[in-house]
C-alpha cells in the first residue's frame, strides 16, 4: 500500500517538471492567488480565524511582544545580559546594560554595585596578604606560588574592570554611533548572528567552568575525607580548600563561609577574563564582517568613487574602534594571556606526579584540557578580528579596471599597510601567528622545567598545598 | 533575476553573464540532465572533451583511485573525463570499505592503548598509538575532504579550461608528467620502506627464537602464527586467534603505511597542480617582455587570472588545510622520534639497514613535502621581474596593480592559517627539530648508556 502513494507522487512530480519553468512559475502564482480569494471570502474560515485568535489571547505569553523578541544588530543589545550575569559576580559595575539605547548607561561611585565591588576588591587584597605571609612561610618553588599568582590576577583584573567601567558608557556610545554609520543588515538572522554566537560564549564558557568547579569540589571533599585531621568533615574541607585563612587564624563558621564565597567569586572571575575578550573580538570582528558582507554585495560591479571613500571611511572608524578597545581591555588581555601560560605550564609539569585518587584524576585531566582549550579558544576568536580585517582586500582586486581610482588605491594601500588587531599592551600582537609561537614557548619550557621536576608526592596528606 | 544577483554565487553568474555574447535559446535548451551540462556556455558547438583536456582531474585520478583500494577518500565515478560526474554517497562500496577499515583499526588502537597501560607508557613504546592515531585522523579528514572535493574539482576545472586555450600553452614537462611522478617515486620508495620493516621484523623474531631456544633448549617455533602472535600479541588479548584474522591484521598495517604516506603525496600533487598554472601565467608574461606594443587588455586578462587563481588557491587550502596541520605534526613528531633512536645500538645488520632507510627517507619526504609545497609561493612571485620592466610606454594602472598583488600577498598553502608554506618555514622547522633534539637527546642519555638488553626472558 505504500507503493502507490510514492508512486503517484513520483508521477505528479513528472508532470510538474515537463512544463517550462515559466508555466510551472503561473501555475503557481495562479494557485496561490486563488487559495488567497477563496480564504478571504470564505465564512467559515473568518470565523475559524477569530476563534483562534480569541484562545491565542489566553495561550500567548504574558508580558511579551513581538518587539522584544526582535534583534537589532548592536553590540551593546548583545552584551547587556552578559554583563549583567557578570555584575552579579561583582565585575564592571555600569547601570543600564540591559537597557535599549546606550545612552542610558551610567556609571556613579554611589551606586550599590559600585561599593559591592569595591567590598570585594578589599576582601580580595586580605585573602592575597594572608596567601602570601602563608607561601613565604615556607620554601618558595614554582609550584608554591600559584595561589598567590591566581589571587593576584583577580585582584588585578578587578581592579581594571572596574576603572573599564568607568570608561564603559563613553566607549559604548563610541560604539553605537560608528554602528549606526555602517551598512545595516537587513534580515533578522544576519542580525542575530553577533547576538547568538556573543551569547553561546558565554554559555557554553560559564557551564564548563561550572562542571570543573563541582569536579575541584568532589575531589576536595574526596581528599578531605582520605586525610581527616579533625572529625567535622564540613571542617575538613574548608580547612583543605582555604587553608591560607585558617593558617592564622581559628577555625569558625563565618570564616569558612567568606572563605567559600570568595572561591566562587574567584573562579567565575578567573574563566570571565577569558571570556570578555573573546565577547569584544567576536564584537569586532562581527563590525569588520558587516563592512565585508557588503562590498561582496558589489563584488566586481563597477561603483562610483563614491561608495569607495563611503566603505574607506567606515573602515577606518571600525580601525579607530579597534584601536580604543584594544587600549581599554589591553591589560585584561594581557594578564589573561600571562595567567593562561603559567597555568598550563604548572599544570603539566603537575601531570607527571603520581595522582591520589581516580576523582583527582579525572579532575586534574578535566580542568587541563579545559585551561588548554580556554587558551586557544581566546586565541582563535582575538585573532579573527586581524583575520577579518584583511579580507576586505580580495573584494578591493576583484573591482574592474573602470572603476579603479585614487579611492580603491587608497584602500587597498591601508589595509595591507596596517596592522588591526587586539594586543597584550602593544607587546604582542594577537594573531594566528602568534598562536603558534605561543604553543612552542609552552613547549620550550616544558623541556626545560621536567629537568628541574622531582618526583615527589604532591598531594601528600601532610603537604600543606593542596589546590 | 536581480534578486539572484546577490553574494557568492551572484558574482558567479554575474560574471557568466558578462562575458557570454547571445543566448537566446539559452533557456529552453537547459538541459536537465546534470552529466551532460557544459562549462564552456560560450562556444557552445560541440560538447568539450575532458578526456582531451589537460586538467588537474585526469592527471590525479590514477592515484586517488589506487588510494580508493586503501580506503581513503570515498567517491564514485572518479574515472569519468567530466568531473561532474563525481559524487560523495554514504550508501557505495568505497565507503563501506573505509567504514570497515577504521573500525579494524580503532580495535587495534585501543587493544594497544590497554596493553600499553598495563606495561607502562614510555616516549619510545608510545610511537605504535600515536600512528594509529594520525592515521585514523587522516581517514576522517580525508573523508571530510571527500564530501568538499566533488564542488571543489568542478570549480578548479572550470578555471583551468582558461588555460587549455592559447595564449597559454603546455609547458616543458605537462601536468600529467608532473603530478604522477611524485607518485610513482613515493609509492616505490614506500614499498621498499614496508618490505625491509617486514624483513627486520622477520630477522628479528627468527633469530631471537633460534637463539632463545638453544639457550633454554627448547624447540624453535618460527612459524608465521607464531610470528603473529610475538608481534602482536596486544591483539589477542581481546580476540582469539585465527589465521584469517592475522592475514587482515597483515593488510591493515600495509593499508595504515600507505594512508600515512599517501598524506604527504596528495599535499604533494595539489601543490604541483597549482603551481603549474601559476607558472604558466608567469611563462606568458614573460613571453611578453620582448613585445613592442601591449595592449591595457592584455594585462587586464592577465591580472583577472591570477585573481581567480588566488582565490582557487584560497579554495583549496580552506579544504586542505587541515590534512597540511595533520601531515606536519605527524612528519615533526616521527622525525624527532627517528632523530632520538639515532644512537641506539642495534643486534642484526638489517636493522640498521632499515633504520637508516626509513630515517632518511622520512626527512627526504619532509623537505619534499616543504619544497613542493613552496614551489606555489615561488612560482607566484616569478614574473615580478618582468612585470617591473615593463616600458613607461606600456605602463597602465593594471600592471600597477598586479605588481601590487604579487609583492604583497603571500600566495600559499597554509596549515590552518597559522602558517604559510613556504622555504622559509622549512628553514624554521629544521631549527626547531634541532633544538629539540639537542634537549631530548640529554634525557634519553641514561636509557641509552645501558645498551643492549638482554634478548631472552
Amino acid at each position: 500500500m505504500r507503493l502507490l502513494p510514492k508512486l503517484g507522487r513520483k508521477f505528479r512530480r513528472w508532470k510538474k517538471f515537463k512544463k517550462s519553468p515559466l508555466l510551472r512559475k503561473l501555475d503557481l502564482l495562479h494557485e496561490t492567488a486563488r487559495k488567497r480569494a477563496f480564504l478571504e471570502t470564505s465564512q467559515d474560515y473568518i470565523s475559524r480565524l477569530q476563534a483562534e485568535c480569541d484562545e491565542n489571547v489566553v495561550t500567548k505569553l504574558r508580558g511579551k511582544t513581538r518587539d522584544q523578541f526582535l534583534y537589532n544588530g548592536t553590540f551593546h543589545e548583545a552584551v547587556g545580559k552578559v554583563l549583567l550575569t557578570a555584575q552579579f559576580f561583582a565585575m564592571m559595575p555600569v547601570r543600564g546594560v540591559t537597557a535599549k539605547h546606550p545612552s542610558s548607561l551610567s556609571f556613579s561611585w554611589l551606586h550599590v554595585r559600585t561599593c559591592c565591588c569595591l567590598l570585594f576588591i578589599t576582601s580580595t587584597l586580605i585573602d592575597l596578604t594572608l596567601t602570601i605571609f602563608k607561601v613565604l612561610d615556607g620554601p618558595i618553588s614554582f609550584n608554591n606560588i600559584k595561589p598567590i599568582i591566581f589571587r593576584g590576577c583577580i585582584l588585578l583584573v578587578c581592579m581594571t574592570a572596574l576603572n573599564l567601567a568607568r570608561k564603559w558608557p563613553e566607549l559604548m556610545m563610541h560604539w553605537h554611533d560608528i554602528e549606526q554609520d555602517l551598512p545595516q543588515y537587513q534580515t533578522q538572522k544576519e542580525k542575530w548572528r553577533m547576538a547568538h554566537t556573543i551569547h553561546m560564549v558565554m554559555l557554553v564558557g560559564m557551564m564548563l567552568s561550572f562542571a570543573e568547579h563541582l569536579l575541584s569540589m568532589i575531589s576536595a571533599i574526596n581528599y578531605a575525607s582520605v586525610c581527616n585531621v579533625t572529625d567535622d568533615p564540613l571542617r575538613n574541607f574548608f580547612m583543605l580548600t582555604n587553608d591560607e585563612i585558617f593558617y592564622f587564624m581559628g577555625y569558625s563558621p563565618p570564616l569558612a563561609l567568606w572563605g567559600k564565597l570568595q572561591n566562587v567569586y574567584s573562579t567565575f572571575i578567573w574563566n570571565y577574563m577569558d571570556v570578555f575578550v573573546m565577547i569584544v573580538s567576536v564584537g569586532l570582528a562581527a563590525k569588520f564582517r558587516q563592512l565585508n558582507d557588503n562590498l561582496l554585495k558589489f563584488k566586481g560591479m563597477h561603483m562610483p568613487p563614491s561608495y569607495w571613500s563611503e566603505r574607506r571611511i567606515q573602515y577606518r572608524n571600525i580601525c579607530g574602534l579597534c584601536g580604543k578597545m584594544d587600549n581599554a581591555i589591553s591589560l585584561i588581555t594581557m594578564v589573561s594571556f600571562s595567567n593562561n601560560l603559567y597555568f598550563i605550564c604548572v599544570q603539566l609539569l603537575r601531570s607527571l606526579n603520581q595522582m591520589p585518587s581516580v576523582t583527582h584524576a579525572v579532575y586534574f585531566y578535566f580542568s587541563l584540557i579545559f585551561l588548554i582549550g580556554r587558551t586557544l579558544a581566546v586565541s582563535l576568536y582575538a585573532a579573527s578580528v586581524h583575520d577579518e580585517s584583511r579580507y576586505s582586500l580580495r573584494y578591493l582586486r576583484c573591482v574592474p579596471k573602470d572603476s579603479w581610482c585614487s579611492e580603491t588605491k587608497r584602500f587597498a594601500d591601508e589595509i595591507t599597510s596596517d596592522l588591526v588587531a587586539l594586543s597584550g599592551m602593544k607587546f604582542f600582537h594577537l594573531t594566528r601567528k602568534l598562536v603558534l609561537s605561543v604553543a612552542g614557548t609552552i613547549v620550550t619550557y616544558e623541556l626545560v622545567l621536567i629537568q628541574f621536576h622531582e618526583d615527589q608526592n604532591l598531594w601528600d596528606c601532610d603537604q600543606s598545598n593542596y589546590s | 533575476m536581480t534578486g539572484d544577483m546577490e553574494g557568492h554565487s551572484g558574482w558567479k553568474l554575474r560574471h557568466i553573464f558578462n562575458r557570454k555574447v547571445k543566448q537566446a535559446d539559452e533557456v529552453s535548451t537547459k538541459p536537465t540532465d546534470d552529466t551532460d551540462f557544459d562549462f564552456n556556455i560560450i562556444n557552445n558547438e560541440k560538447p568539450t572533451d575532458y578526456a582531451q583536456l589537460e586538467t588537474f582531474h585526469r592527471a590525479v585520478y590514477p592515484v586517488m583511485l589506487l588510494a580508493q583500494c586503501f580506503s581513503l577518500m570515498p567517491l564514485t565515478n572518479i574515472w569519468q573525463p567530466n568531473p561532474r560526474c563525481m559524487r560523495f554517497k554514504f550508501k557505495s562500496l568505497q565507503m563501506l570499505v573505509t567504514i570497515i577499515f577504521m573500525v579494524v583499526t580503532s580495535v587495534l588502537l585501543v587493544s594497544m592503548l590497554k596493553h600499553l597501560f598495563k606495561i607502562g607508557i614510555t616516549a619510545k613504546n608510545f610511537v605504535g598509538p600515536v600512528f594509529f592515531t594520525f592515521v585514523e585522523c587522516a581517514c576522517i579528514l580525508f573523508i571530510d575532504l571527500a564530501r568538499k572535493w566533488p564542488a571543489l574539482m568542478r570549480h578548479w576545472t572550470r578555471l583551468e579550461l582558461i588555460f587549455n586555450k592559447p595564449p597559454y600553452e603546455i609547458l616543458a614537462t605537462n601536468l600529467m608528467q608532473r603530478v604522477r611522478l611524485p607518485a610513482v617515486i613515493i609509492i616505490i620508495c614506500s614499498i621498499i620502506e614496508h618490505s625491509l620493516y617486514q624483513a627486520s621484523a622477520i630477522v628479528n623474531f627468527e633469530q631471537r627464537i633460534i637463539i632463545c631456544a638453544q639457550a633454554h633448549n627448547t624447540t624453535a617455533d618460527t612459524s608465521f602464527d607464531n610470528y603473529i602472535l610475538h608481534n602482536y600479541e596486544y591483539v589477542f588479548q581481546v580476540m582469539p586467534y585465527h589465521r584469517i584474522t592475522a592475514v587482515y591484521i597483515l593488510l591493515v598495517n600495509g593499508t595504515c603505511t600507505f594512508i600515512w604516506n599517501y598524506m604527504d603525496l596528495f599535499i604533494m600533487m595539489v601543490s604541483k597542480g597549482l603551481a603549474y598554472r601559476f607558472e604558466q601565467i608567469s611563462t606568458r608574461i614573460r613571453k611578453l617582455e620582448h613585445e613592442e606594443h601591449i595592449s591595457e587588455s592584455t594585462f587586464i586578462e592577465i591580472r583577472e587570472h591570477y585573481v581567480r587563481m588566488c582565490e582557487l588557491l584560497e579554495r583549496v587550502d580552506n579544504a586542505l588545510s587541515s590534512i597540511i596541520l595533520l601531515s606536519c605534526v605527524n612528519n615533526l613528531y616521527f622525525v624527532c622520534c627517528q632523530l632520538l633512536n639515532i644512537f641506539n645500538k642495534l643486534r642484526w645488520p638489517i636493522s640498521y639497514v632499515y633504520f637508516w632507510y626509513s630515517t632518511l627517507y622520512l626527512v627526504a619526504r619532509t623537505a619534499c613535502v616543504f619544497l613542493t609545497a613552496a614551489t606555489i609561493n615561488d612560482e607566484s612571485r616569478s614574473a615580478l621581474g618582468v612585470l617591473r620592466r615593463v616600458s613607461t610606454r606600456n605602463w597602465c594602472v593594471e600592471v600597477e596593480r598586479l605588481i601590487f598583488q604579487m609583492s604583497t600577498q603571500t600566495v600559499a598553502l597554509s596549515g590552518k592559517k597559522f602558517y604559510f608554506l613556504t622555504r622559509r618555514l622549512l628553514f624554521g622547522m629544521a631549527g626547531t627539530i634541532v633544538t629539540y633534539e639537542l634537549v631530548l637527546l640529554q634525557f634519553d642519555e641514561p636509557n641509552r648508556r645501558k645498551g643492549l638488553l638482554p634478548l631472552c626472558g
